[in-house]
């Protein structure tokens, strides 16, 4: 059966990275996640966005795989940031309390604008 | 990706979602949402996935009204079977009024039908447009049976 | 039951996946109640992780088994129970997670998350009790309006 398969892409803006995940984040997505963040890293990377397009579903299991970045992030001494999800799984990224370890954001500017404030005062 | 704990796969027949639906209009959505659902998963066009919810719909709806004649405690039961061949949807009532078969091989006259009470045989017509196979059996019990397959092109 | 009462059933493989299309199911049929949109998305999440929790927890991903869901409609409120087949049961219930610092030091699994995510997400949840090899039940409600539940254990 075919799913929502995960499709993940990479790509730079002015010193911060952006991982762009389209489709359901879910147990199945770990090699996708997982390959993308030692990518943008082996490139140098210590700003991260991690960026949800809109996706429609995220279960715990997808949340854990983001959860296992996080704790790679703060060992790397990376700063990361989540944006472009939805209301409610801002609302569930919160509950599950990620919302302490990453900051979380409507959309994708307004997390690299952040992101870069610390990348200037470097 | 192996798993640790080697979870086993669905063959072909194993594939199966059922549904058991109260007969009182408004519950066909349940059975068109998984229907569409079911069929975007298996990567059907778009097309295909609409056509497959208005049959479903039709279908359904033919169970609550005629088949069970709208009795909320009897059951319309729904069941979704996938293959790599395509997607068949059987779907079941308590037969208080048996369909007559033969009322839907007649192409609807437009007007016959808005004068008749019985809009029954124009859902049916509509269904084999739509489907590729649509079949109609009796359970031993007495229920209507209505099979309609769409089948995945290669 | 009584005749306010109508109830659905949806039934599936233990299969990672199909929890998305019970989902969608659900949130038709919350939708149709008149639950707001948040609270549809609300228990479209809860209701997936419980699907979850069967699938991987109850019948320990074994693809032939089935996940029965039961959902029992009156005016203003709505019953889910999920059952899976009971190969691991589920003795008890702790819904309290563990912290995000147990987490990201790899501590604690996502399944635990899951169950507070539900907790959180409706009015009342929890495992009905039963015993090794009947099955592991776990009943979700949501009521319109919204009435929150103190502490949500079996």
């Amino acid at each position: 059966m075919i799913d929502d398969e995960l499709k993940v892409g990479t790509r730079q803006r002015d010193g911060v990275w952006i991982i762009d995940l389209e489709g359901d984040v879910t147990t199945f997505a770990e090699d996708a996640i997982t390959s993308a963040y030692e990518k943008v890293t082996a490139e140098g990377a210590k700003y991260i966005v991690i960026n949800s397009r809109q996706s429609d579903y995220i279960n715990s299991a997808g949340i854990a795989i983001l959860i296992g970045v996080v704790t790679e992030v703060n060992r790397q001494a990376q700063k990361l940031a989540i944006s472009g999800l939805s209301a409610h799984f801002q609302k569930i990224f919160r509950m599950v309390g990620l919302a302490q370890y990453a900051d979380i954001y409507a959309g994708e500017d307004e997390a690299v604008a952040a992101l870069q404030k610390l990348v200037q005062a470097v | 990706m192996p798993d640790p704990q080697r979870p086993s796969t669905l063959g072909d027949e194993e594939r199966v979602i059922e549904l058991h639906l109260p007969s009182r209009l408004g519950y066909e959505k349940v059975a068109m949402d998984t229907a569409s659902a079911m069929a975007k998963r298996m990567g059907f066009p778009l097309d295909r996935v609409d056509s497959l919810r208005t049959a479903v719909s039709e279908a359904v709806t033919n169970a609550i009204e005629h088949g069970n004649q709208h009795d909320s405690a009897m059951k319309v039961v729904v069941v979704f079977t996938g293959s790599d061949d395509g997607l068949i949807v059987d779907v079941a009532d308590q037969g208080r009024k048996r369909l007559d078969e033969a009322a839907t091989e007649r192409l609807p006259n437009i007007q016959q039908v808005l004068q008749s009470d019985d809009k029954g045989g124009w859902g049916i017509w509509l269904i084999k447009e739509l489907m590729d196979e649509v079949q109609f059996s009796v359970a031993p019990t007495g229920g209507n049976q209505l099979r309609m397959v769409i089948h995945l092109d290669r | 039951m009584s005749h306010n009462q109508v109830t659905i059933e949806i039934i599936f493989p233990s299969e990672l996946g199909y929890e998305k299309i019970a989902r969608d199911a659900i949130g038709t049929l919350a939708r149709n109640m008149g639950f707001d949109a948040e609270r549809v998305e609300d228990l479209r999440t809860a209701l997936s992780e419980a699907c979850i929790n069967a699938i991987e927890h109850g019948n320990q991903r074994q693809a032939h088994l089935r996940i029965h869901i039961t959902c029992t409609i009156s005016r203003n409120r709505l019953v889910i129970v999920v059952s899976d087949e009971g190969l691991r049961f589920h003795p008890s219930t702790r819904l309290d997670p563990a912290s995000m610092e147990q987490k990201l030091a790899g501590l604690a699994s996502a399944r635990g998350m899951g169950l507070m995510l539900i907790g959180q997400l409706v009015d009342e949840c929890g495992f009905l009790p039963s015993r090794p090899g009947q099955g592991n039940h776990f009943r979700l409600a949501m009521y319109n309006p919204p009435r929150r539940s103190a502490t949500n254990i079996a």
